[in-house]
Parts: structure tokens; sequence; C-alpha cells
């Protein structure tokens, strides 16, 4: 099989793919596996192993065609078209589109292919996802969403893949080891510090870079900074690098290519980052990640993806804001809640794994700072806990809730051997890790009140569904239902197209089946939801 | 009055009525730095279309830096044999389209075809400034920003014709994405051609 991956966004969001590029070869038979991304992501090329052919589309070129004057109107069009042309010259057996842009809908539509995944919008315009979990995806964009998987885990089983393991692997090159050899990196502590991003909201202050920097040699003696940056970042970079080194901090730069930048992390003890593509970058080596979440970054969606990162994200209600929109603080809240005490301190005990002073400080702190403890969950996918988690019913609706989605979205549910006992095993390791001193009865009775609530989620689902398909919906209920359920849906306006038709007398069948396929979603997923506090609460009997 | 000179670095440059066509320092070296300011789709597209033949280091240069065929559009039939004498062009990749009138274009085989694919427009200063309203003119055809001109484009494509005229253009201003996006083409109809005006005008929002 030929599969043609397309992933038309930044860096990063190309290194979240990864696993899914790695697992396509081992659980299809892909024969060659190709990919369609933007020019500056294949400077990933060297180290992505397995791919035939890397097509790339020049983005900045083809934006300035459309709005320079002095280019014909007509060029980027058909620059475009020729490139896309080349690209179906290949005959693509499959084409799974990982980018849930406009963007990259449309040019997965104009590709050719008898097999699609993700996101297409066809000549008509109509935009197709081609799996439930990218519908997911389209269902759960906006910012404020309650919960939502992380983009790997996502990307991952909207590919049809299965399993928990996710094998981020990269390969080190010789210019990546050559770059590095100059830099001193023979101490036993090494901190790699990637101090921009490439969003001004995302980016912690220089001056709160310096105070870290300054107070953390205070508390590790041994340690030796590396501050990394790319070429067109050296002069910022050595303005910090300056005053760093005045205030008697041991401490170097690294203007670095990604191959360097994956040396450089292989050989040190803790990356320091905000969200940026390194971060990303160091989910294929074994160092431990202190991720600073600011701005627009949502560390649910895109946090350090391995287990046991620290992700520290203020205690603002901002937080995280819209990616595309200026921050809407007089001062950049989110930054200046995080203080470079806390960020020197966490450092200090993450790099001795000192888990129980986290939590302490955690709890100072709680009024600024929430600390999350990352973890690749036995149950399939990646979650940021609170170390300082003192709700169990909370978690317990949270993985649930993960649970059920996972099985809804894979389908798993319609599997007549469906193993609703073998999920509630692991759900109930996962609670005994997360909560070892609690009992089983403070989950008993919450997942009663969940089990419930799931029931009548079902019950009301149902008779909703009949209104439906009799072709007399009840739409105010059914409005009801939808918001407080998803507020954000998109089924919301064809219930108000519905609304129109109504009073005219003559209800479209399409508007129809829209509403209807929401609602049965719902029906489903409270049935699995029920199915899975069932085994779960008989796993928490079993093991008193 | 066209003259051969010698310029400081020994190259022949040509002046034409006193103006001279090239450096009379180093042509090479003010070609190379003309071509930097017009990096974008260098190495994208199948055609160069370039407004004046000057004194042909600017075309040597592109066809240095780029695979595109060059067509050179030159009114001056005296000075595409001077440049000819200059340098020895293959054939193969460069074409003078030697032309009195701007809109002698649209007949032109190699022009239309050229049209049919992605091209480039570049003008050579010097020379626009020897006839700028036939440049000018010119220049028009070729960018596609004015519904005449588009509209021949679009058709030398092979599709159907535009709309009689742009929806939203406001005149004077130069058609963009949101023009071509607005006609019954992209609104109407499944074209297959639609999706990539759809996708464009996504990266332009």
């Amino acid at each position: 099989m030929r599969v043609l991956v397309i992933s038309l966004l930044r860096l990063g969001d190309f290194i979240q793919i990864l696993p899914v590029l790695n697992a396509l070869k081992m659980q299809l038979n892909v024969r060659e596996l190709d990919l369609l991304t933007f020019d500056p992501v294949q400077q990933m090329a060297p180290m992505v192993e397995g791919v035939n052919k890397w097509w790339t589309l020049d983005r900045d070129n083809l934006q300035k065609g459309l709005r320079h004057a002095d280019i014909p109107l007509l060029t980027s069009f058909n620059v475009l078209k020729e490139k896309l042309d080349q690209v179906n010259g290949r005959n693509y057996d499959l084409v799974i589109n990982l980018t849930q842009t406009h963007f990259s809908g449309w040019v997965a539509g104009y590709i050719n292919s008898p097999q699609r995944t993700g996101l297409v919008i066809d000549a008509k315009g109509t935009a197709l996802f081609h799996s439930s979990w990218f519908q997911y995806l389209d269902d759960h964009a906006i910012p404020n969403v309650k919960d939502i998987f992380n983009y790997t885990d996502i990307f991952f089983y909207g590919c049809g893949l299965k399993g928990s393991e996710r094998q981020w692997r990269l390969k080190e090159t010789a210019r990546g080891v050559s770059e590095i050899a100059a830099l001193n990196l023979d101490g036993s502590e090494n901190i790699v510090v990637q101090l921009f991003t490439s969003d001004s909201k995302k980016t912690w202050s220089e001056q709160s870079w310096l105070s870290t920097l300054t107070q953390l040699q205070l508390f590790r003696p041994n340690v030796r900074f590396t501050l990394l940056g790319a070429p067109n970042e050296e002069s910022r970079l050595n303005s910090l690098l300056e005053k760093a080194e005045a205030r008697g901090v041991r401490v170097q730069k690294a203007i670095l290519s990604l191959e360097g930048a994956l040396s450089l992390l292989k050989k040190s003890q803790l990356l320091i980052s905000a969200d940026t593509s390194i971060k990303h970058l160091a989910n294929a080596v074994e160092i431990p990640v202190l991720e600073l979440s600011l701005g627009s970054s949502d560390l649910r969606r895109t946090g350090s993806y391995k287990n046991d990162s620290l992700i520290l994200q203020a205690q603002v209600a901002c937080a995280p804001c819209p990616h595309s929109s200026p921050c809407s603080q007089a001062t950049h809240l989110c930054a200046k809640m995080i203080s470079a005490d806390v960020v020197s301190t966490t450092a200090h005990h993450f790099m001795s794994s000192n888990w129980l002073a986290i939590k302490e400080l955690a709890s100072e702190y709680s009024n600024e700072v929430q600390f999350f403890r990352t973890k690749m969950m036995s149950t399939g996918f990646w979650m940021a806990n609170d170390v300082i988690e003192n709700s169990p019913e909370r978690v317990v609706e949270t993985l649930v809730e993960r649970c059920t989605w996972k099985f809804l979205l894979n389908r798993e549910h319609l599997d007549p051997l469906a193993k609703f006992g073998s999920e509630g095993v692991q759900l109930r390791r996962e609670l005994e890790e997360i909560f070892p001193d609690h009992g089983s009865d403070v989950f008993h009775s919450h997942l009663n009140f969940l089990e419930q609530e799931a029931d009548a989620t079902n019950q009301k689902a149902a008779t909703l569904l009949t209104t439906v398909q009799s072709r007399s919906p009840a739409i105010d209920d059914i409005q009801e239902f939808i918001s407080n359920h998803q507020p954000a849906s998109s089924t919301l306006p064809w219930l108000e197209r519905l609304r129109e038709q109504a009073k005219g007398g003559v209800v479209e069948i399409g508007s129809l089946r829209r509403v209807h396929n929401h609602l049965e979603k719902y029906f489903y997923k409270s049935q699995v939801k029920a199915k899975l506090i069932r085994s779960l609460k008989s796993q928490l009997t079993e093991s008193k | 009055m066209i003259e051969a000179v010698t310029s400081e670095n020994g190259s022949v440059v040509l002046r034409q009525n006193g103006r001279l066509l090239a450096s009379a320092v180093n042509p090479q070296a003010e070609a190379a730095e003309w071509l930097v300011r017009r990096a974008e789709f260098l190495n994208d597209v199948k055609s160069i279309f370039v407004l004046g033949a000057g004194s042909g280091y600017h075309v040597a240069e592109i066809l240095k830096k780029t695979n595109a065929s060059v067509i050179v559009i030159e009114r001056s039939s005296d000075i595409q044999a001077a440049v000819s004498a200059i340098h020895t062009f293959d054939s193969h990749r460069v074409r003078f389209e030697c032309i009195e009138k701007a809109r002698q274009l649209r007949a032109s085989t190699h022009v239309k075809s050229a049209i049919g694919g992605s091209f480039l427009v570049m003008c050579h200063a010097p020379s626009c400034a020897s006839a700028p309203e036939f440049y000018r003119e010119c220049k028009s055809q070729l960018l596609g920003r004015d519904w005449g001109s588009l509209n021949w484009q679009w058709q030398l494509h092979g599709y159907a014709s535009l709309d009689a005229q742009p929806k939203i253009h406001s005149g004077g201003d130069a058609l963009t994405i949101y023009d071509l996006e607005q006609t019954e083409l992209v609104q109407n109809s499944d074209e297959r051609e639609r999706m990539l005006i759809k996708a464009l005008r996504e990266l332009v929002k």
C-alpha cells in the first residue's frame, strides 16, 4: 500500500505525529510512506526514517504570490496545482490528513485516492472526516473544552492504529553530533534551556529566565546551562548570555540545527522549555522535561508527551487563550504568575526526582501555579495530572469519560466481545496508582452517581431519538440536551435550521439525520459509559 | 542609437540613446543582485517573462540560478540582435518575443504556452524606462491583475471563462484572490480547480 500523510502546520505539530508514522509502518501494510509538509518541516528529514518521498509546499511564497501585486495573480495557483498534480502522479492508495485546517482539507480533497482518513473537503465544499476521532477533534476545537485527548492520541487512533505504545523514534545524525562537539557537556548536570518560542504569548521574560538560572545554580553548584536557539535567534540569545555571564552563571550558547538539538538533548539531564518544537523533539530521547505552559499553549492537547514530565501552568482564568488573538490582559499575566522562584526550586527537586518536595511546592504555590505530572496511561492515552489532585471524584470522572470516548470513537463497543472487563482492570490500576492511600469506597459512591447520570442520559437520548425518527423532533428539548452535553456542538446550527423548516411544515432529511446522528452518539456513549462504570465497580469490589 | 561599450571588468554592455542598459562596472554582479531581490518562486515556476533584454546579463543570471524557460519581451530588434551578439543563450530555454504593441503578446504561441503553466514576470528597469508605456501594458497583460487579462489567462488553462466582471473589485486596484474566489466558478461549480482557489484563500485569511 502506498500512503501519503499530510501535515501542513508547524514543526511542532509534525513532530507530534511521529508515533503515528512509526505505527503506520508497523501496523498497516504500508509499503511506501510519503509525506506532504510545508518547507521548514523538511529539516526533520535526516532524522525521520522510513519516508519514501517528502513533498513540500512553500507557504511563505504561496502567500507572497497572493499578496504582492507584482507577482501574477495565478502564480500561486499554478505552482500549487503543478505540485499537487505531481503528488497525484504517485497514485496513492490511502491519503491521511493529520492537519485539521481548511487549507489542508482542500488540498487533501484535490489529491486523488480511493481511501482517505482525516479532514477532506470535496469539490462541493463538504467536509468529511472519515473517522469519528477527527469529527471529535472538530467538535472539541474551541480552547476551553472541559477535557480533550492529546493530539498525538487523536491522530493515532484516528488512523485506526491500536495499542498504548507510542514510538518517538528519531535518528541521531553525524551532523548533529558534530554540531555539539564544541560544547562543554562533560559535567553530570547539563540543563538545556529553550528560551524562545514562535509566539510572544508563550515566551517567558528574559528577567525571569535570568533569575531562574541564577537561583538554580545556587541550588545545584555543579550545574551548567546550555541556552539553545536557532540561527535566527542568536542576537536575542547573546543578550541574555552576556547578562547571565555577568551574574556568574555557568552558561554557554548553542546555536544548532534540529539535528544538533536532538544530539544536545541526548547528552543532557534536563530540558526547561515553553511550548516549542524542541519540547516535542525531547520525546524521542530520555531527557526529563520541565515545561512552562504559557499563553495559548494548551497542555492537554500538546503537553510534553512522555512519562513523568512536569508542566507548570499559571492559575489564570484566561489560560489557555485563543491561538490567534492577542493577550487579553493588561500585562502578560500567565507568565508573571509563574515566578523564577517556583521554576528554579521545581527544577531543583525535579532533577532529584523528589516528587514529595514537588507536591509540597505545588501546595505552597497553589494559588498561583498548577503543577501537572504527565503519564502514559495503560488505558492507552496520555494524561497530565495535577500533582496535588485531592479530588478522587474528579479523577475518576475524567478517566471514565476518556475511556468512554476511546471505546466509542474506536467503535470497540460494537464488538460482541468488547473488552469492558479488561478496561475496568486498567482503570482500577490507574486509580490505585494515582491515589495509593485511598480505599475503594470513595470511588464507589461517585461511580454510583455517574452510573445513574449515564443511565438518565441514555433514557433521555432514547426518548429524543424517537421524536426525530417520527419526524417531529422535540427541538427545544434536543437543544437543551445538546447544549448541556456539548455547548459548542456543530449540530446546534442544524437544529436552528430544523426549527425554521418545522415552521414551514417541511423538514429536510439532511438536517434530521444530522441531529439524529448526534443524539445517537450520546445514546451509545451513555451506554458505553454505564458498562465501563459497572466494570470498574466490579473490579474495585473484587480488589477489596 | 545602440552602442557596445566595455565595462570596468571587461564585459561588453549596451548603451541605448546614451542610457546604459547594464552596469558599466560589473554587469554580472549587478544582475546577481537584481535576481536576489526577486527570489519568490524562482525555483518553482516553469517560465519567467523578462521585460526588456537590457544587455542580457540578467537573463544569463536567471538561466544560471533556475531551470525555468525565459521569454524575453523586447521592443527593439536592434537590442535583441546586440544582446545575441554578446551572449549565446540556449535556444531551448530562451526565446525573444520582439513586439511593438503589448496586445501582440496574446497572439504569440510561446507566450500562450507559458501562461498555461506557472510563470513569473520580471522587469529590467533600464529597459522599461526606455519605453515605459509599452512595458507597463505588457506587464499588465502578464500579471493578470485586471479582469480582461485574468480571463484571458484563465481560459488559456483550458477552463471555462470567468464571470463578465468581478463581484467585489472596486476598480483601480489590482485584482486579488478574493475576486477570484467570488467568481461563479469557485462559488457554484464542482470544478476541481475551485478546491485550489479555496485552499489558497485560506492562506490569506
